[in-house]
């Protein structure tokens, strides 16, 4: 625009747009019950449900009062029953009412005709199935005649599943809900007029990561496939490791208005029937609306306790998965995450990792202790540190104390200040990391930790052997297999260095004590968190050093399993010349 | 006769053995070794298995006395066998020496910590953390209490040689003579009175409920009194050979001076602040299992199902018993060799009497039932 | 959670309240390296500490060119001297004309002056240090002839930059020698209160360069075995260095006497705590020339001990090895006949040489070999061993010696060949 046109614009008063913008009010529409929900679960095939309530907050006017009653008696037009009705037009309403079509445009009804003769319609959540299944298995051997040339007289449905459709995974359906929540999985429905069940076609289609690295739990020489966040996908890449006929899955729905799938995976036969007992009770007991993943669904399952520490175990590697099974544990695999729990779990499983019984045991052993020793290292070392330097320098070398001296004249801090500001500046820097994108990412760790930290020291503000125990602290905490402990260990730090401070050894050693005290009082599903050194069970030699993988002959007592032995007397038979050709020692 | 119980649940010998022992041995790093060597010279480390005889037996006859009521705790079998009057006071008088025992151990401690460790900072501050730890390892019970002496008890006993193997270098064979110390007399004496050392083998009996068994507890408790008693006379011995007589009755805590004397080259010496771990988790252990013996015993005398007000109570009890002593003179001199001295009675003899009366008032299971 | 978050507040308030007593920052303390006692003049006590100025570069820290520390040049120290009624009144005042608060947490070296010790009063100037809880007992004791507060003020690390590892080194391998016996304040408090033994300490001395002779004749062939000095006597050149040689030898808390090098390596062979050593013997063919010998010690000493009533009689056995470091004379010594010739005639020089020091230590009416340590084997109860009391009875004592040495390995040669010159082989 012209010159002076803007600057008229800038200069002139205009008056301000009347723009309230969104404002959220609390208003009639929240309700506190959730009876909706509850009816529409209920199993009952009365129509009991006239007695829909409104509730609001303030009494009623007449005209809304009348608007309810209308809309009651429209409601009853319709058929709220439970089960499938044989007239057509009628599930079409009901669905159309359900999965509110005339505003959602995700649910797809199609209707045609069934060998030219009959009405029917199909009801699909659009991508979410596979229409080549629908395309060439169900709307074409159901549109054509020729397949029931055959057709006499009885049920349509019966007929059509023995001798017309060719698809592997057929079942019949009468209840509405049940229906529902199929096609909500993504499974087409087929309805046909004048039946009164539906069939429930499996073709499920939709988009899904495929099978990856895992992401947190890398090994150098073990199988590098992780779960995804399929059910079916995970289920399925566990049953490629264990084939056993045992192996059985119980489905389950773990929360109310989602119905997110939970598949829970134990062999009968090794479980323990009451551990399996008590897991199924509990995941069938939750009030929640919605479960995001597995994480979430381990918190609402584990005993409450103060401690930090985590009760079910979180793996995202199928191999993992499978000897926690074949030992004696239940599997929770859910939909949503690529991990999966296992319960119930030990401490020292903590430590272990998936690679140590692929190498000689010369070699995990070794790198077991190592893990331990990391553990000491990431958990105690900053408070260890910070209570030498403020109590204790009689440890301290000669020499050393007075190097440090020097390198501490012109440091403003004090020294718990320094390292609590380191800490706090490595966490950031992780938490930071998680989130950069891609190419800037790596470099940022290592470059930012060490340039950083290399300035920090030069500008004097920290002394550099803080920088040096912070860097060690941190690299150990990354050598402990289990992501959560790490985690754990990472925030009780906190607490050592704080205790560091005030008391030096003395107040570490009491908070090593009272957090051993209140990890020991941990339970997970009744098994105690040290098991199997306090209380003592009869163990593999698994706990903290892994021998051979032939002295592994027994299944952790503490899950209680009703197989004892994973192996027999002598797992080298073939060093005693089982069937060899020449030797017979 | 069910007395309710308030619940302790389960542990098994290994972790009673551990319990005891730290509960007996983490007497050693205080001031006992050093008024020991004044009364009998060179011959404390052998002294100290008569002492672990004397309770030995002593703790025979309490297990022949469970063994006569299966499942039940001393406490109990002292009600049954004799009346609602003895029956109180026994436990009674039990359960005055446990909290004085929590109470001076910790003083004791705390006495050790400000004379070497921390002189500046004001004792109650030391004592409050002390207590705070040993309450809140009360309140999440015996079991706890139990599994963490087990975790704990290989590593600390593992520290434990290491200290004593690395003051080698300080050990003379020429101290231990001449070897009878003050005399066979004094030295067996002293041995017989000084029993209540390895007193704690009691807290076995009061926690029997939770033990499986008699096998279990009479395992655990011989056990632990051959292993406690091999960590004292083992200390009493490395200390003996490090110091003479002389000049060991004049040190504050003979352990830890041991400790300080570690001096091998230019790196390994002033190593002693890692002994100190040692001492604080055993004396935290020892103290919380002691202390927990009071509240179970309290509650069992006066039938209290929640242990937790009793806790906090007891634990008031305990800080103003600790923090009344007056000076570390008194406390050495004064109520520990009290407690010494007397405990022993306390502790083995009302056991022996509730044997008796049971079998004159043939109250309990023989074997020949 | 709200009880959790109180429960926090409330501990991170009541440890901030109490404010952390024992905590020091590493600035907050100095962190001394000697202390030095002596008889004051102003005041009964005269305390020495030496410390580090803590100024110059740490070591290489900062650099900005990495690995070079550049000048950091020498670390400095300082001395001061307070006289005082007492210990602690003396580091009271020192703490008011120092920056930062005293610990003696790192002490090294304890010194001593001769004539404290000899005053005998060396029992109450102790008292306070043995109770201290920094002090630790490890700690290293000289006596030192002259002024302690001279000595402690010159002296300077020789080699590096940290006194610390000088002094620390300056002992430890002064045992390599053998010249200097193992004296801590440990050993030496164990010794003075006991009645096993009596105390020896470590002799020092400020080295004077005087002793080595700028002017005069040449030595000519008159025989020294080399440790035949006090510490103050070593013909050492440089000035303002600690020698430390000889012992100082306590009856009780006094000082009553010296020994040489030489004789302390004799003490140490007596007590077992000989370890190697560089001896020089004569020649026995050729007597103007020595045999340098590096000598071990085979196996502990073997005390045999017979009590007569107040004399106790005593027969001691030492037991020797070494190699032979160099043949001045060319003489073939490494012969299966020779060699037993070279081992008596050495056997006859430490004898002699342990029996003027056994009488040398009679006449000082002191057990420095720790006999009585032996002796204590025969007595059960403590009772009779006091009322035995062996420190009294030693100057009764009749003491045998008898020497035992076997020549093991002859160093990288196996003979030596004669020297040609125009007048034939020598």
């Amino acid at each position: 625009m012209k010159l002076s046109a803007a600057i008229k614009e800038l200069v002139i008063y205009k008056e301000p747009k009347n723009d309230e913008g969104f404002e959220l009010l609390e208003d009639e529409y929240e309700t506190d019950t959730r009876e909706d929900q509850k009816k529409i679960s209920s199993d009952s095939d009365s129509q009991k449900d006239e007695t829909k309530v409104f509730k609001s907050k303030t009494p009623l006017k007449t005209e809304e009062w009348n608007k309810a009653k209308e809309k009651k008696s429209q409601n009853q037009k319709q058929y709220t029953g439970n089960i499938v009705v044989p007239e057509l037009k009628k599930n079409i309403e009901r669905m159309k009412m359900e999965f509110n079509i005339s505003i959602s445009k995700d649910v797809i009804i199609r209707e045609f005709k069934v060998a030219r003769k009959t009405d029917a319609f199909i009801l699909y959540m659009d991508g979410m199935v596979d229409k080549n299944t629908i395309n060439g298995f169900i709307l074409r051997q159901l549109m054509t005649p020729e397949y029931f040339t055959d057709f006499k007289e009885g049920s349509v449905i019966d007929y059509i599943l023995d001798n017309v459709l060719s698809v592997n995974k057929v079942i019949k359906e009468n209840k509405y809900d049940k229906i529902i929540d199929y096609v909500l999985n993504g499974i087409t429905a087929v309805f046909i007029d004048g039946c009164e069940e539906c069939m429930i076609i499996e073709n499920q289609g939709y988009e899904k990561r495929s099978i990856d690295k895992p992401v947190t739990e890398d090994v150098i020489r073990g199988a590098q496939e992780g779960f995804t966040e399929n059910m079916r996908t995970n289920i399925t890449l566990i049953r490629r490791i264990i084939k056993n006929k045992n192996l059985i899955t119980e489905i389950m729905p773990v929360d109310r208005t989602n119905k997110t799938n939970c598949a829970m995976l134990y062999v009968k036969g090794i479980a323990n029937p009451a551990v399996v007992r008590e897991v199924k009770r509990r995941i069938t007991n939750l009030n929640i609306d919605f479960i995001s993943g597995s994480g979430m669904l381990e918190e609402l399952i584990s005993d409450k306790t103060l401690m930090p520490f985590s009760q079910i175990m979180t793996t995202e590697r199928p191999d993992r998965a499978s000897s926690h099974i074949m030992d004696g544990k239940v599997i929770l695999v859910i939909d949503g995450v690529p991990f999966i729990s296992s319960i119930p779990m030990s401490f020292f499983e903590t430590i272990h990792s998936p690679e140590d019984f692929s190498l000689k045991w010369q070699f995990s052993l070794f790198l077991r202790y190592l893990r331990v020793f990391a553990l000491f290292v990431t958990l105690l070392l900053p408070g260890l540190y910070g209570s030498i330097i403020l109590f204790h320098q009689e440890m301290i070398p000669t020499e050393l104390l007075n190097s440090i001296v020097k390198s501490r004249e012109n440091v403003p801090f004090p020294t718990m200040v320094e390292i609590i500001f380191l800490e706090i500046a490595f966490e950031l820097i992780r938490e930071g990391g998680i989130r950069v994108p891609g190419v800037i990412g790596n470099t940022l760790g290592i470059v930012g930790a060490l340039i950083l930290g290399q300035a920090a020291a030069q500008a004097q503000l920290v002394s550099p052997i803080i920088i040096i125990i912070i860097a060690i602290v941190g690299i150990s905490s990354f050598a402990i297999p289990s992501y959560s402990m790490a985690f754990e260990l990472r925030l009780l730090r906190f607490a050592f260095i704080f205790s560091g401070a005030i008391a030096g050894f003395y107040g570490i050693s009491v908070a090593f004590v009272i957090t051993l005290g209140l990890a020991s009082s941990v339970k997970s599903f009744g098994v105690p968190y040290f098991t199997p050194v306090a209380p003592k069970t009869k163990a593999n030699p698994d706990v903290i050093s892994s021998l051979t993988s032939y002295k592994q002959k027994m299944r952790p007592d503490f899950v209680n399993p009703m197989n004892k032995y994973k192996a027999g007397k002598v797992t080298e038979e073939w060093l005693r010349g089982k069937d060899g050709d020449k030797n017979d020692k | 006769m069910g007395i309710k119980m308030i619940s302790e649940g389960k542990f098994g010998p290994q972790e009673a053995i551990c319990l005891t022992t730290t509960a007996i041995a983490a007497k050693v790093f205080y001031t006992s070794p050093a008024i020991l060597s004044g009364l009998v010279g060179t011959a404390g480390w052998y002294m100290t298995m008569i002492s672990a005889s004397v309770a030995a037996i002593g703790f025979a006859f309490t297990c022949l006395l469970l063994k006569r009521f299966p499942g039940k705790g001393i406490i109990e079998i002292f009600e049954i066998t004799m009346g609602r009057l003895f029956g109180f006071i026994f436990p009674f008088l039990l359960a005055m020496l446990m909290i004085s025992i929590a109470a001076i151990r910790t003083r004791e401690f705390a006495d050790v910590l400000k004379v070497y460790i921390l002189p500046f900072t004001p004792t109650s501050f030391i004592l409050i953390l002390f207590i705070g730890t040993v309450v809140i390892l009360s309140i999440l019970g015996l079991e706890t209490i139990a599994r963490l002496s087990k975790l704990t008890a290989y590593v600390m006993a593992v520290g434990f040689f290491v200290v004593i193997a690395l003051g080698w270098q300080n050990y003379s064979l020429h101290r231990l003579f001449p070897i009878l110390g003050y005399g066979i007399g004094s030295t067996v004496s002293h041995g017989i009175i000084r029993n209540s050392v390895y007193g704690e083998v009691i807290s076995l009996a009061i926690f029997a409920p939770s033990l499986q068994g008699i096998s279990h507890i009479k395992k655990a408790g011989y056990t632990s009194l051959v292993l406690s008693g091999f960590f004292i006379s083992i200390a009493l011995l490395a200390f003996i050979l490090t110091f003479p007589y002389y000049a060991a009755m004049e040190i504050t805590s003979p352990m830890y001076e041991m400790a300080t004397l570690i001096d091998y080259g230019r790196f390994l010496q002033r190593v002693d602040p890692i002994f100190l771990f040692i001492m604080v988790i055993s004396s935290l252990i020892s103290v919380s299992a002691v202390f927990y013996a009071f509240v179970s015993i309290y509650c069992k005398m006066f039938r209290i199902q929640d242990t937790k007000p009793v806790i906090l109570a007891a634990s008031v009890i305990a800080f103003t018993l600790a923090v009344s002593q007056k000076s570390i003179s008194d406390l050495t001199l004064g109520s520990v060799q009290g407690l010494r001295n007397y405990g022993g009675i306390v502790f083995f003899i009302p056991p022996i009497i509730s044997l008796i009366a049971a079998k004159l008032l043939k109250k309990g299971e023989t074997k020949n039932a | 959670m709200r009880k959790l978050s109180l429960v926090l507040i409330i501990c991170i308030i009541a440890a901030m309240l109490s404010s952390c007593y024992d905590s020091n920052e590493v600035d907050d303390l100095l962190h001394v390296n000697i202390i030095g006692i002596e008889r004051g003049i102003s005041d009964k006590w005269r305390l020495t500490i030496k410390f580090s100025t803590l100024k110059g570069n740490p070591g290489g820290g900062s650099g900005s060119g990495g690995g070079n520390g550049g000048e950091s040049g020498q670390e400095d120290y300082t001395s001061l001297t307070v006289d005082a009624p007492s210990l602690f009144a003396g580091i009271d005042m020192l703490n008011s004309s120092v920056s930062r608060r005293l610990n003696f947490m790192h002490t090294e070296v304890l010194v001593i002056s001769e004539d404290l010790a000899e005053s005998g009063m060396l029992g109450e100037f102790l008292a306070p240090i043995i109770r201290f809880r920094q002090i630790r007992r490890s700690m290293h004791v000289f006596v030192i002839n002259g002024s302690v507060m001279n000595a402690i003020n010159t002296v300077k690390p020789l080699v590096g930059t940290a006194l610390s590892k000088n002094l620390q080194i300056m002992v430890k391998e002064g045992k390599a020698t053998g010249y200097i016996p193992h004296s801590t304040l440990q050993s030496f408090y164990d010794q003075m209160k006991s009645a096993y033994r009596q105390p020896t300490v470590i002799l020092a001395a400020l080295s004077n360069p005087k002793n080595l002779k700028i002017n005069g004749e040449k030595w000519g062939n008159k025989f020294k075995t080399g440790g035949e000095y006090y510490a103050d006597e070593l013909p050492v050149s440089r000035q303002n260095v600690i020698n430390l040689f000889g012992t100082a030898v306590f009856d009780g808390d006094k000082m009553v006497g010296k020994l040489t090098g030489e004789e302390t390596r004799l003490m140490q062979m007596a007590t077992g705590e000989f370890r190697m050593g560089f001896f020089t013997t004569q020649d026995p063919k050729e007597p103007s020339l020595v045999i340098p010998l590096d000598v071990r010690q085979a196996k502990k000493p073997k005390i045999i001990i017979r009590l007569e009533g107040d004399k106790p009689i005593i027969h001691l056995k030492v037991m020797l090895e070494g190699d032979i470091l160099a043949v001045q004379s060319r003489i073939n010594y490494e012969k299966p006949e020779l060699m037993p010739v070279l081992e008596r005639s050495f056997e006859k020089q430490i004898k002699d040489g342990l029996d003027k020091l056994m009488e040398k230590c009679i006449g000082f009416k002191t057990d420095i070999f720790g006999f009585g340590q032996t002796a204590a084997r025969q007595f059960l109860t403590i009772q009779e061993w006091e009322k035995y009391n062996w420190v009294k009875n030693f100057q009764n004592a009749k003491i045998t010696t008898e020497v035992k040495f076997t020549i093991k390995r002859t160093g990288t040669q196996l003979k030596t060949s004669p020297i040609i010159t125009t007048k034939g082989k020598e």
